[in-house]
């Protein structure tokens, strides 16, 4: 047994092609893009949060451009209509009926850009298509291309003119990452360099759809023994029986945990789970779906290092 | 920080339900002042744990206490005794509760609360009452256990549960202890009586007394014999002769005191020391029939009767010498006999007319007396219940209702008997005794207490006649308890006809109830004795009970623990996680310690910055460790974990 875990791994080519390329066009954020990634890899919807201008649109263009799939952008305001993003039916009039002309969501990527500036009723026109990826529109169900992700940003909630995603929402992404500042390095660096909207517009796809898929379908093969399973039943218990979250991890939340863990797995080259790769997604994957009790005294800041803490492994 | 969160609002919301359950029953009891105290001090505990309050002051809670404690002083006139004693520690019990401020407070009330269950039995140890207790006692371990956890609160089921498998695992220890715990022979739930509801015989006898006294478990006195102790059916312990019919009731004949009366003496002397109890009378108790006095301060009536010049107030010890075979009053006058043949002409016609028409029927006294006794023994019924009698009770009772208690008997047949110009008395006093195997003793309850007739024959003299013993001798032959053990349920089983379904159920209730008085109520020493001899042991006394006793506690601990153990190691850990652990143990050496949450690949590398080449030697057994754990072959073949076992043992830190 040769499985030398303490050294580098080669990394799937391609794989490791598009981490570097998006790390020249985002600058100092490998760590966020490699969960990009791996959220991608997991099948998984992105929410990601943070201040206007830290590159959260860039990211998710430059992902969806490497990876060479169809991109559609939906800037959400608040008077945005569900018709808007799912298409709407118009007369036509050498036909005589009406035709279903699709909206953007008709495509393999979608960057819902500031998501939560949206009214409720429009945020839920995208509830649909990210769990059944299929729309329903004039009585008519139709399926969505294959991939299909939804990369949302949003503001921090406690900006002006944000409607919060409900708990419902928030637990459809598989992940929700925060970019945060670059550090000064990183900001010098983009300071001086290229226009990043040009070097966008440049790029060239670095993996093919096919590849794409076959490397979420090995995702799906990475092996998870009973030990780890245990590990994160026993991390999905804590939060339910622990009195510092006010609710806990639903079930969907413990596929969730488990399917990123198997895909940072891959991305690290190995073929079983470890510990450390639930560990390492726990932050994206509960952050957002814990929410820690506020009664004054114990406000617990980091909910998910809060829980790894916790909980011995197994 | 983790002591105030012990008194959340949840469990302090359980313990106060504990308390309310173990107070309920005594509520009707207590002064409604107390009940109202405990209520307000339940509310009051449950505001402050609602709202986060502080709890009241320490002069404040002192200053309540006092004036509690004055009050319940006022209340009882005394300290001690059952009544005082409950109040005074449910008070204390209500009053901790609402000055507890952490979680060792909260251990108070418990326990207190557990020691409340057991008062209850004081005054009711039906099966009802079992269950209720040991509802209690379940809400109280729940409580417990909710206090106990660190962090969070417990659910509904993580109390309940714990706790009810708490209490399974108690009950193999609570039955050795029950069973084998050497008993006493006063009654297990006897406790300092109150004086306003002692018991004892008075000096008047009418219907009810003495059957109110049957249910009294008090200890009237004991007796050490100095040779064997005289069969059960001589037991008589003389009290007061009552010799005088006073409508309903009969009274000592006050010119008694008077009379000498010459005493043959016709068995062997029985001499024995008797320690009565307080009872707030004169007179004393001897086996009939007392030869002599035994000091200047006790002296005899005409009829025997035994008394101190006063009232006995204090624990006594006499010696007295009886005989039990006796010819005494011979050579009595008519004059003499005159008072124990008056009777109150206006009440009881029937029995009158009765009485006069037997003494018609049977010229010789004897024979008179022979067809009254078989009158008795045919058509009459013991019981502990009778009915309750009008304004001619023997009549009624003799004619109608046919069933009644010794004071019934030795009355109606004494009535008769003078109507039937035969002199006649009523003696009361004691009938039987237990033994207590440990002391020797012979115990006499208040239960015990009995009434039967003296019966004056011109050959004979005073001769004792005991109808009840025509109606009932088992009542005699084998003492109080055991012909009734549970009280009453005869009479249930007869009353419960006609019902059907109803029927049945009464009588599988009244099973249950037997069994329940045989084997928990009236678990006596006798019944202890019995079982554990029909287990195969031989001369049971408290010492070889003693020594049994360790022997099964500490057998029964062991199995139990043994059982406890077999448990925790078939749910113990795998041998590759022990083998695991014990690396890390000796990893830790280098000053790294793995933490509880650190997995595998971070802890060696973390080894590996500060260690390398302690991290480069244990490479190859972490990376056996993630193979085995979480590769593909994780619980492969066991001989790769016994390899990785040994590897772990031989690995060194130097």
């Amino acid at each position: 047994m040769s499985v030398s875990l303490f050294e580098k791994q080669p990394v799937h080519n391609p794989l490791a092609n598009v981490l570097s390329r998006a790390g020249e066009i985002i600058l100092g954020k490998d760590r966020q893009i490699k969960m990009a990634m791996c959220c991608i890899l997991a099948r998984g919807h992105l929410l990601i949060e943070d201040v206007p201008g830290v590159g959260k649109t860039t990211l998710s263009h430059v992902l969806a451009s490497l990876l060479g799939l169809q991109y559609q952008r939906i800037q959400f305001t608040s008077d945005l209509l569900p018709a808007d993003v799912v298409g709407v039916s118009i007369f036509d009039r050498e036909s005589s009926t009406f035709r279903f002309h699709p909206g953007p969501i008709f495509s393999q990527v979608i960057l819902a850009d500031e998501i939560n500036r949206a009214s409720p009723k429009a945020q839920s026109a995208l509830l649909e298509a990210m769990e059944e990826h299929q729309v329903t529109a004039d009585g008519e169900t139709m399926k969505l291309p294959e991939p299909f992700f939804v990369i949302a940003t949003q503001n921090p909630s406690h900006q002006i003119g944000t409607f919060p995603l409900p708990e419902s929402q928030l637990d459809r992404f598989l992940m929700r990452i925060k970019l945060g500042y670059p550090d000064k390095a990183a900001e010098r660096a983009l300071l001086k360099g290229e226009d990043r909207r040009e070097m966008i517009a440049r790029i060239t796809t670095a993996m093919s759809v096919e590849e794409l898929t076959s490397l979420q379908k090995d995702v799906t093969r990475i092996f998870v023994s009973d030990a780890l399973v245990d590990y994160v039943q026993a991390l999905i218990l804590h939060t339910r029986d622990s009195a510092h979250f006010e609710m806990g991890l639903s079930p969907r939340a413990g596929v969730a945990l488990l399917r990123a863990a198997q895909s940072w797995a891959l991305m690290s080259g190995r073929n079983q789970v470890l510990p450390e790769d639930v560990q390492t997604v726990a932050p994206a994957v509960v952050g957002h779906r814990l929410r820690p009790v506020t009664n004054g005294e114990t406000k617990i800041l980091d909910p998910a290092q809060e829980l790894i803490r916790a909980v011995p492994i197994p | 920080m983790l002591n105030q969160t012990a008194l959340t609002l949840a469990n302090i919301t359980w313990l106060l339900a504990g308390m309310a359950f173990v107070i309920a029953p005594h509520a009707l009891r207590l002064p409604f002042w107390v009940t109202g105290v405990c209520v307000a001090a339940g509310a009051w505990r449950w505001w402050i744990a609602r709202y986060a309050l502080r709890v009241p002051p320490w002069w404040l809670m002192g200053l309540i206490a006092l004036v509690v404690a004055a009050g319940a002083r006022i209340e009882y006139g005394r300290w001690f005794g059952r009544e005082v004693g409950v109040a005074l520690l449910i008070i204390m019990l209500c009053l901790k509760a609402l000055e507890m401020r952490m979680k060792r407070d909260a251990m108070i009330p418990i326990f207190m609360g557990f020691f409340l269950a057991i008062t209850n039995f004081m005054y009711s140890q039906t099966i009802l009452m079992g269950l209720y207790m040991f509802v209690c006692v379940w809400i109280f371990v729940a409580a417990l256990i909710g206090f106990n956890r660190i962090n969070t609160e417990a659910t509904l089921k993580q109390r309940l549960v714990p706790a009810g498998w708490l209490l399974l695992q108690a009950i193999p220890m609570m039955l050795v202890l029950f069973f084998l715990f050497p008993r006493l022979s006063g009654s297990l739930w006897s406790m300092p009586q109150d004086e306003r509801s002692q018991t004892g015989l008075t000096d008047s006898m009418a219907p009810g007394d003495i059957s109110r006294l049957s249910v009294s478990e008090a200890v009237a006195f004991r007796v050490e014999f100095d040779g064997p102790v005289p069969q059960t059916e001589d037991l008589y312990w003389r009290g007061p002769v009552l010799s005088e019919q006073d409508g309903r009731a009969w009274r000592i004949y006050p010119e008694a005191i008077r009379t000498k009366i010459e005493y043959l003496p016709q068995g062997p002397p029985i001499h024995y020391t008797v320690t009565l109890q307080p009872h707030n009378k004169p007179w004393l108790f001897a086996l009939d029939l007392p030869a002599a006095a035994p000091d200047d301060n006790v002296f005899f009536l005409g009829d025997f009767q035994m008394r101190a010049r006063a009232p006995v107030v204090n624990l006594k010890a006499y010696e007295v010498t009886s005989h039990l075979r006796y010819s005494v009053g011979t050579g009595l006058t008519t004059k003499q006999l005159q008072p124990y043949l008056n009777f109150d002409s206006r009440l009881n016609p029937r029995a009158i007319a009765y009485g006069k028409a037997l003494r018609e029927a049977n010229p010789d006294p004897k024979v008179l007396v022979e067809s009254l006794l078989a009158r008795y023994n045919k058509e009459f019924e013991y019981t502990l219940e009778p009915p309750r009698l009008g304004a001619n009770p023997v009549d009624e009772f003799f004619f109608d209702t046919k069933k009644g208690y010794c004071e019934h008997y030795a009355g109606s047949f004494v009535l008769i008997l003078r109507a039937a110009r035969i002199p006649a008395r009523v003696v009361t006093g004691y009938q039987g005794g237990e033994i207590n195997p440990i002391t020797r003793q012979l115990v006499v309850r208040q239960a015990e207490a009995h009434a039967w007739s003296e019966v004056w024959f011109a050959d004979l003299g005073w001769v004792r006649v005991d109808p009840t013993f025509a109606v009932s001798p088992l009542r005699i032959n084998r003492g109080m308890s055991e012909t009734f053990g549970p009280i009453g349920v005869m009479n249930n089983l007869i009353d419960a006809d006609k019902l059907g379904l109803l029927r049945q159920i009464a009588f599988s209730w009244d099973a249950m109830n037997t069994q329940w008085n045989r084997w928990v109520v009236g678990f006596s020493q006798d019944r202890q004795r019995d079982f554990l001899e029909g287990l195969g042991m031989r001369e049971v006394d408290w010492r070889s009970m003693l020594i049994w006793l360790i022997v099964a506690v500490f057998s029964t601990g062991g199995v139990v623990g043994m059982f406890l153990y077999v448990r925790a190691v078939q749910t113990r850990k795998e041998p590759i996680v022990a083998a695991y652990e014990r690396l890390c143990v000796k990893l830790a050496k280098t000053g790294i310690e793995r933490a509880l949450h650190e997995g595998p690949l971070d802890y060696w590398q973390r080894l590996q910055r500060c260690e390398p080449n302690i991290a480069g030697n244990a490479a190859p057994l972490f990376e056996t460790y993630v193979a085995l754990r979480y590769a593909t072959h994780a619980g492969g073949p066991s001989h790769d974990v016994r390899d990785f076992v040994n590897r772990v043992r031989r690995f060194r830190v130097d």
